[in-house]
């Protein structure tokens, strides 16, 4: 006698997207529960507050059910709902410069500064375990927040979320040179900043050899 | 052998592992011999191994009562085909992408000078052109029409005309006048 294994396949986004057409709740809801987590992280790298990303998040999520017509599936699902993630965020910048990046610009940050108030975390160089010491997150959040929007958007789209370069540049809309350039730059500009730490790290890595 | 200028170009796609084999070589190559990129390589791929190692954020746990509420005030707008949407939809049924803004006015004006051009044109079209062989086969039937009532005629009067007696077939070996009628050794007939 055999035991029937039930397995669940998850509907496609298409599908999901036919049925929310439909005016489908539970097709709706689906969608939410897949993909509010994978924006709310974004909004929530490229704002730094938590606040603003919830409140986008939503924002993202009423977007798609009002416009849900307008979806024509030349992309993926998950690139339209960040490509509408990422207008709101431009958008919200444009609208109060004050407020970007959360965090306050007077707070030194560690780099070649010695003088800064941060310590070394103290762990090894293994990112894992950088990242264990939450000083280190938020030295890393901060340092996201003072890029120029652009170059935040690819490298938090790139390295953060792992989105391949095509994908990028149709969530932007620029061309893949460009967020190629833009990832260059943006890694350049995060290395100045993280200096210290990476420094720390590769001091500790030789001391270990 | 690339220099560093060139290879700190590169680096970032090389810690991504996009660049094709033949580049990455290259730049590979250029590493085993250069401390400073190979630094700054390292850096990034540490960065890199530090962003995709950042937790996934939550959203709080009231996120889903409060996008219930908000979705409530909200409605969805009825579909009301606005004049771009109904460009759009032109284009769509075209198999053009409609979300193309910038080749939407190229087609535009494409098509708004195809639409001059014809109406331009098509007062001063005169219709088909007759066929060319048709043409030829009339002139040769009023050519030899010309030629019949020539001989007929001619045949009426042959002396009238010198030129008709060898349409008509026959002539006479003595000419009608000296002065008009060539010798019969000049006309090179016998």
């Amino acid at each position: 006698m055999g035991y029937a294994q039930v397995i669940r396949v998850p509907v496609p986004d298409l599908s999901l997207v036919e049925r929310c057409r439909a005016s489908d709740e539970s097709a709706f809801n689906e969608v939410v529960s897949r993909y509010k987590s994978k924006v709310y992280s974004y909004i929530y790298r490229m704002t730094g507050s938590s606040d603003d990303a919830e409140d986008l998040t939503q924002e993202v999520f009423i977007r798609m059910y009002t416009s849900i017509d307008s979806f024509r599936s030349q992309s993926s699902l998950s690139t339209w709902l960040f490509r509408i993630a990422s207008n709101l965020c431009i958008d919200r910048f444009r609208r109060s410069r004050t407020r970007t990046p959360a965090y306050s610009l007077d707070e030194p940050i560690l780099g070649n500064d010695s003088e800064s108030g941060h310590e070394i975390p103290d762990s090894t160089y293994e990112p894992q375990r950088l990242l264990e010491n939450t000083e280190m997150a938020e030295q890393i959040q901060l340092s996201l927040a003072q890029l120029p929007e652009k170059l935040r958007a690819a490298v938090i789209l790139h390295d953060v979320e792992g989105l391949p370069y095509e994908e990028i540049a149709q969530i932007v809309g620029c061309p893949l040179g460009t967020v190629k350039s833009r990832l260059f730059n943006a890694r350049m500009q995060l290395r100045e900043k993280l200096s210290g730490y990476l420094a720390a790290g590769e001091r500790r890595v030789d001391d270990d050899l | 052998m690339m220099i560093c200028n060139q290879v700190k170009l590169l680096l970032s796609e090389f810690t991504d592992e996009t660049l094709d084999v033949s580049t990455a070589w290259k730049v590979q190559t250029h590493l085993a011999a250069c401390t400073a990129c190979t630094n700054l390589s390292r850096d990034l791929l540490t960065m890199r191994q530090v962003l995709q190692a950042l937790p996934t954020r939550q959203p709080s746990d009231q996120f889903d009562a409060k996008l219930a509420q908000r979705l409530a005030l909200t409605r969805r707008p009825p579909l009301v085909l606005t004049r771009q949407g109904r460009l759009a939809g032109i284009f769509r049924t075209i198999g053009l992408p409609a979300t193309g803004r910038r080749l939407r006015p190229a087609l535009a004006l494409g098509f708004a000078l195809t639409a001059i051009a014809a109406a331009v044109w098509v007062p001063q079209y005169q219709g088909p052109t007759p066929d060319s062989s048709a043409v030829h086969l009339a002139d040769k039937a009023f050519v030899a029409d010309c030629v019949a009532q020539h001989r007929r005629a001619a045949a009426a009067e042959p002396l009238a005309d010198l030129a008709a007696q060898n349409l008509a077939g026959n002539l006479d070996a003595t000419p009608a006048s000296d002065s008009y009628a060539p010798k019969a050794s000049d006309t090179g007939l016998f």
